[in-house]
């Protein structure tokens, strides 16, 4: 038996000394690459290339070039557009905040008491579960087409993510940190603004940054199927390709949303190491 | 079978944020195969960066690794390592996890299947072998790590503060363990502590290392002939060792001749 | 061998198998749902949202849908399109969120585009993914892909980055070559982030089906749905709304159990 084990560390010293032999000094192409930047500035840069090419190829009905969409910019600017997109946030913001008033309450609550979660959880996780857009035709009929079928569906979208990482913060903090707090009689106050709100305050960044995405979501998804406001821009300009118009309303859409994202994201990091370090005090 | 361990002008240093960070310096270490020999020094010295530049897990700076007749260029199944962590993989049995190196090795499964079953009757946990680490005690654990590296039958053994994560009682019935297995080949083994008394108790030559960047201030010859008893801890002379490792060690890092001293 | 004494001392530390499930949040639940009902009962009697019908008169209409075999044909054929894109968006994620993790350079390249892909509303693409994939199938197919494909990345990657290096170097001492580490140590450490990106692209790849099925055409659950609103058959309609949720929520549970069940060694 002894043997085979001597033959088979044989086989692998072999093997070892042959790759240290191949290893190659890296080339002048290799150390370019190796910047942050390098390869990133690589592959978007031919994305872009790819991009205008393409529309240069198939026409202005298949896909705008990129001066084309520039041009589509201004000229949605300059008819008005973006002051319908503003109008839509402002409808959306309204929906978001009102899904936060509710939502934030509600996932501390069931944060901290296990008879709440108990009864509260399985509404929340069904409503994550289904399918929301099966509920826009009744809203609808509902809430009509107006602002409060707007607010409405916003709420609809908006009102998890809050719910459920508020409930992850406040679960969060430290039972260590409360504990001690107690033994020092601290004001129920006090415990609420020194202990849950540093702990559970990344948590609850984190669920309104989740719940903006969908608020995006939500006003998008319920504009375009009663065609009005932004979703009636989007949806004509799709459907006579329009595609310059288009791309112009559709890109400052999504510059808004990975602009909210980056903010509340770097705001959630800030907060994760006060509460670090506040853990720690 | 068993092999020597040659260290020769062994230097390394890291890069880091705050600069190129000096952690050994210039060490000169020659072990004759069959030795045990243990290194002691204070947190951050180096000890188990070398240990890994031994193992070839880490390429050195300068200086050179032999062991037998070959240097050392990568990591190589001719040497076993035990981690302070275990680190052993949590989704596979006992038996599955001392198998690792085996498999590695290209063995066949019949016969991978009985040398680690073999190796955990040797430290005592054949009636464990379907069991996850996860239901293992730290001691346990770090016992099915030991079976791992030394299933492969390695000529060199490694050790990087192997019973540094359990409590005391367990570690002292480790030891005994560790030299009862030592004892049936004599092994080279390569043991990093910060435990004097650990040193002492388990191995032939103590190396006392300098806090960083590390350097060899003393070689210890241990005096006391084997094979180690239990009672060994609490005799006198032991208690006097230990005091001259000690004060090796606290007045580490002065200009100091390197030599070898038999005893206090 | 010392070995009986160290049996005492070193005794397998049998995890305490606290019930996760204990009578009293089975209690809370059960009444949670008797709750809903009865509220869902007096509402719909009352009329005082003209639109919601109670259960009394929607369950009934539910029965007679299923009986007809109608809604679950329906049913089938969005599912059909969420299960293909579903399979899709496994099969082009993982190696993807694969790369992302194991090399920093690729990360820094897929990385932001997943983060767009996140942050930006998907569905505003409805309007000009007929111009790219057609109405039909591949249309369909190509939405929800879009929908599913990031939460699969991001869940993939993160668990391939947190693969202990600790782990790795033991493998590397044990002379592991570059392909078994994948096989041996990175995917069955990230496993569990894998199946849970999994599990939540199958959640999105129903959703974004029955979105392709309402918004890009009307067709199969979407065609259901739109016809029984525009008729305004409001028992159907909330029958159907019912239905979907229960597919839904019982999908998810099977996905939790074969999670689960793939993850056992997870004792404690």
């Amino acid at each position: 038996m002894a043997n085979s084990l001597a033959k088979a560390k044989e086989k692998q010293q072999v093997q070892i000394t042959k790759k240290a032999h191949e290893r190659k000094a890296p080339s002048t192409l290799g150390r370019l690459l190796s910047g942050k930047w390098g390869l990133r500035l690589i592959v978007y840069g031919a994305l872009l290339v790819g991009w205008q090419v393409t529309a240069m190829v198939k026409g202005p009905f298949f896909a705008p070039t990129i001066p084309e969409t520039l041009a589509g910019i201004a000229d949605a600017w300059a008819n008005g557009y973006y002051s319908i997109l503003f109008d839509s946030l402002r409808q959306m913001i309204v929906g978001f905040l009102l899904s936060l008033v509710i939502a934030i309450p509600l996932g501390a609550l069931i944060g901290r008491s296990r008879v709440m979660d108990d009864l509260l959880s399985p509404y929340v996780n069904t409503l994550f579960v289904t399918s929301k857009e099966a509920l826009i035709p009744l809203f609808v009929i509902l809430f009509g087409i107006g602002f409060q079928y707007r607010v409405a569906v916003v709420v609809l979208f908006a009102f998890f993510f809050p719910v459920m990482n508020t409930a992850a913060g406040v679960r969060f903090v430290d039972q260590h940190l409360i504990e001690t707090a107690r033994a020092f009689c601290t004001s129920r106050w006090r415990m609420f603004k020194a202990i849950y709100l540093p702990g559970a305050a990344p948590f609850i960044v984190a669920g309104i940054r989740l719940g903006l995405g969908m608020a995006l979501k939500g006003f998008v998804i319920a504009e375009i199927w009663v065609i009005t406001g932004t979703g009636r821009l989007l949806v004509e300009a799709g459907s006579l390709r329009l595609l310059d118009t288009y791309f112009a309303i559709a890109l400052v859409i999504a510059a808004i949303g990975i602009g909210t994202n980056e903010g509340l994201k770097a705001l959630e990091r800030r907060l994760r190491q006060h509460a670090h370090l506040g853990n720690e005090g | 079978m068993t092999l020597g361990v040659e260290i020769r002008n062994l230097d390394m240093s890291f890069e880091s944020k705050s600069g190129t960070i000096h952690v050994l310096d210039d060490i000169d270490l020659s072990l004759d195969p069959g030795i045990f020999c243990s290194i002691v020094g204070p947190s951050g010295c180096g000890k188990s960066t070398m240990l890994r530049i031994i193992d070839g897990l880490i390429p050195p700076m300068a200086g050179s690794v032999t062991v037998g007749d070959t240097v050392v260029t990568g990591p190589s199944l001719d040497r076993g390592f035990v981690f302070q962590q275990f680190n052993l993989l949590p989704w596979r049995t006992v038996l599955a996890n001392v198998e690792f190196g085996l498999e590695n090795l290209g063995v066949q499964k019949q016969e991978r299947r009985e040398r680690a079953k073999r190796w955990l009757r040797v430290v005592d946990l054949d009636e464990f072998e379907s069991y996850y680490p996860a239901q293992l005690s730290g001691g346990m654990q770090q016992r099915v790590g030991l079976a791992r590296a030394l299933a492969i039958e390695p000529e060199v053994l490694l050790m990087d503060e192997p019973f540094g994560s359990v409590d005391d009682q367990t570690r002292m019935l480790l030891q005994e363990e560790l030299l009862q297995i030592w004892e049936r080949d004599h092994k080279t083994v390569v043991f990093v502590t910060h435990d004097i008394e650990e040193a002492l108790f388990l191995s032939d030559l103590v190396v006392v290392m300098s806090p960083r960047p590390g350097r060899i201030i003393q070689k210890i010859a241990v005096p006391f002939g084997r094979p180690r008893k239990d009672t060994l801890r609490g005799d006198p002379e032991f208690s006097r060792q230990k005091q001259t490792v000690w004060e090796e060690l606290r007045g580490g890092g002065l200009a100091r001749p390197v030599g070898e001293v038999a005893g206090g | 061998m010392t070995t009986a004494a160290t049996g005492r001392l070193d005794k397998p530390r049998r995890k305490h198998r606290v019930s996760r499930v204990n009578p009293y949040q089975i209690g809370r639940w059960v009444l949670s749902i008797l709750i809903f009902f009865m509220a869902w009962e007096i509402v719909g009697r009352s009329g005082v949202l003209f639109a919601i019908k109670p259960p009394s008169e929607v369950l009934p209409a539910l029965r007679d849908e299923l009986a007809s075999g109608e809604i679950l044909a329906a049913t089938v054929g969005t599912l059909q399109v969420a299960f293909l894109a579903f399979v899709i968006g496994a099969l082009f994620g993982i190696p993807v969120g694969t790369l992302s993790g194991v090399s920093v350079r690729w990360a820094s390249v897929i990385d932001p585009l997943v983060g767009a892909g996140w942050a930006v509303p998907i569905v505003m693409f409805v309007p000009i993914i007929s111009i790219y994939a057609g109405f039909d199938l591949l249309g369909k197919v190509f939405l929800t892909l879009l929908m599913n494909v990031f939460v699969i990345i991001v869940n993939t990657s993160t668990g391939v980055r947190e693969v202990p290096f600790e782990l790795k170097e033991m493998a590397r001492a044990f002379g592991i070559s570059k392909r078994q580490m994948y096989r041996k140590v990175i995917f069955p450490w990230a496993g569990p982030y894998i199946l849970t990106g999994l599990r939540l692209g199958l959640g999105r790849s129903v959703q974004g089906a029955i979105l392709a099925d309402l918004f890009l055409r009307a067709d199969n659950l979407g065609l259901y749905i739109v016809n029984a609103a525009s008729s305004f058959q409001l028992e159907i309609l909330l029958a159907a709304v019912f239905f979907v949720t229960l597919v839904a929520a019982g999908l998810m549970l099977v996905a939790r159990f074969f999670e689960w069940w793939l993850l056992r060694w997870k004792v404690g």
